[in-house]
């Protein structure tokens, strides 16, 4: 058996074809808006941050103002010799600190960072280290955000 | 029947795209370039002002002499030479610490209120300061000595004139007179060799603070011994310290005047 298609049959309305033409670009359109709205937001946030760190980065000041060895008391193991490092954060950042004496770095846990505020006098690290007479010291102290000074000591 | 032409119904997706388009190009990639820019601003700013202050600290400069007041005060006295204030954070000596706070004026002079020090026999006092921009100046006057036997326990700087003259060649003959009264066998006298080729630099000693009297001449085969550019001739010199250097400079030219 024959199938007849009509032929008079007609296509959808063109204002409804134009209505879901229409609608389908707004929504891929309202889509596209969205995505590159938040992709460009994050964009500019992480290159703003960035920036900043790289700011604060090259703001940091700071030296060691001087080198010594101490004779501490403690309680539990009476006087203890110690080399103490101080150093001086005379920048406009605050900075957080490690010291490496002729390669060791203190203190010894790596995750341990010392704090020390933008203009803050001092802070010394204490690092359990015997004074070898004449012995020269490399120090080198170094932030987290990767600057470094040196000192050079002779023990005396 | 009316109907809506085939142009217009394949320009409406057109334009919407393009209205699209351009609305994520104004709110939201222009937005995103200033914000960068505007970072970037900030950043070039940060970095002329540490230029800034880095050339502050380069810049500044100190006349600084420890000496000791009582058997165990140390006096710092303190010239600003710079053009800037200068700030005094922190005084070293030897390994105690002395914090302070003291502000100075270009060009001026500050003494220090005697710092208290803790003495110990046959020991060196090393004094430096350090300045809130992150500078270290240590004592022009060097090392502080204590003995207890010696009378006041320490022994200060040595003093004296140092003559530099920029040699051209010839012969220089250097008088240093302590009093222009005194007997002539208290002068220091200096000959150069005349077949020097380089600068002459030459030290004379004194025992004590004063004025001395200073001649510098140099030997013209003509005429003997005649003036040098500035000229020195019984020209009085002052070594006052503690109030100004130990060691007094005088620098002339090798040429005749």
């Amino acid at each position: 058996m024959k199938t007849q298609i009509p032929k008079n049959r007609r296509a959808i309305s063109p204002v409804i074809s134009a209505l879901i033409l229409s609608a389908a670009v707004l929504t891929v359109g309202a889509a596209v808006w969205a995505y590159s709205q938040g992709a460009m937001t994050i964009n500019a946030e992480y290159y703003a941050e960035s920036v900043i760190n790289m700011t604060d980065t090259i703001s940091e000041r700071f030296i060691i103002e001087h080198v010594c060895y101490k004779d501490v008391y403690y309680e539990d193991v009476g006087y203890v010799t110690e080399l103490h490092v101080f150093v001086y954060n005379y920048g406009t950042v605050d900075i957080e600190v490690r010291v490496e004496v002729n390669g060791v770095t203190y203190p010894v846990d790596e995750e341990v960072w010392l704090k020390l505020p933008s203009k803050e006098m001092e802070l010394y690290q204490t690092i359990p280290l015997d004074p070898i007479w004449g012995e020269e010291l490399n120090i080198k102290a170094y932030t987290r955000r990767e600057n470094n000074v040196y000192y050079k000591y002779q023990v005396p | 029947m009316s109907t809506i032409s085939t142009k217009f119904r394949k320009g409406t997706s057109t334009i919407l795209g393009t209205l699209i388009f351009i609305g994520i190009i104004f709110t939201s990639f222009i937005p995103m370039m200033l914000v960068m820019k505007q970072a970037d601003t900030l950043y070039d700013m940060r970095k002329h002002e540490l230029e800034f202050l880095d050339q502050e600290r380069f810049d500044e400069e100190i006349s600084f002499y420890a000496y000791p007041d009582a058997a165990d005060d140390i006096i710092l006295r303190i010239k600003n030479e710079g053009s800037t204030l200068l700030k005094i954070v922190m005084v070293w000596i030897n390994d105690a610490e002395y914090p302070h706070d003291v502000n100075i004026q270009s060009m001026e002079t500050k003494s220090l209120a005697p710092l208290d020090v803790v003495l110990q026999d046959l020991t060196s006092y090393t004094v430096k300061v350090i300045t809130e921009n992150g500078n270290v100046f240590s004592s022009e006057a060097g090392t502080l000595y204590y003995s207890s036997s010696t009378t006041d326990g320490w022994y200060t700087p040595s003093l004296g004139l140092c003559v530099h003259i920029e040699n051209l060649q010839g012969k220089y003959q250097i008088i240093i007179r302590i009093n222009i009264e005194a007997d002539p066998l208290t002068d220091q006298t200096y000959t150069s060799d005349s077949m020097e080729h380089e600068d002459i630099e030459k030290m004379f000693w004194v025992d004590f603070p004063g004025t001395y009297y200073v001649t510098i001449k140099k030997d013209d085969p003509g005429s003997g011994w005649v003036n040098v550019i500035p000229p020195y001739n019984n020209e009085p010199v002052d070594v006052l310290w503690p109030a100004s250097k130990p060691i007094t400079d005088i620098y002339v030219s090798g040429i005749f005047a």
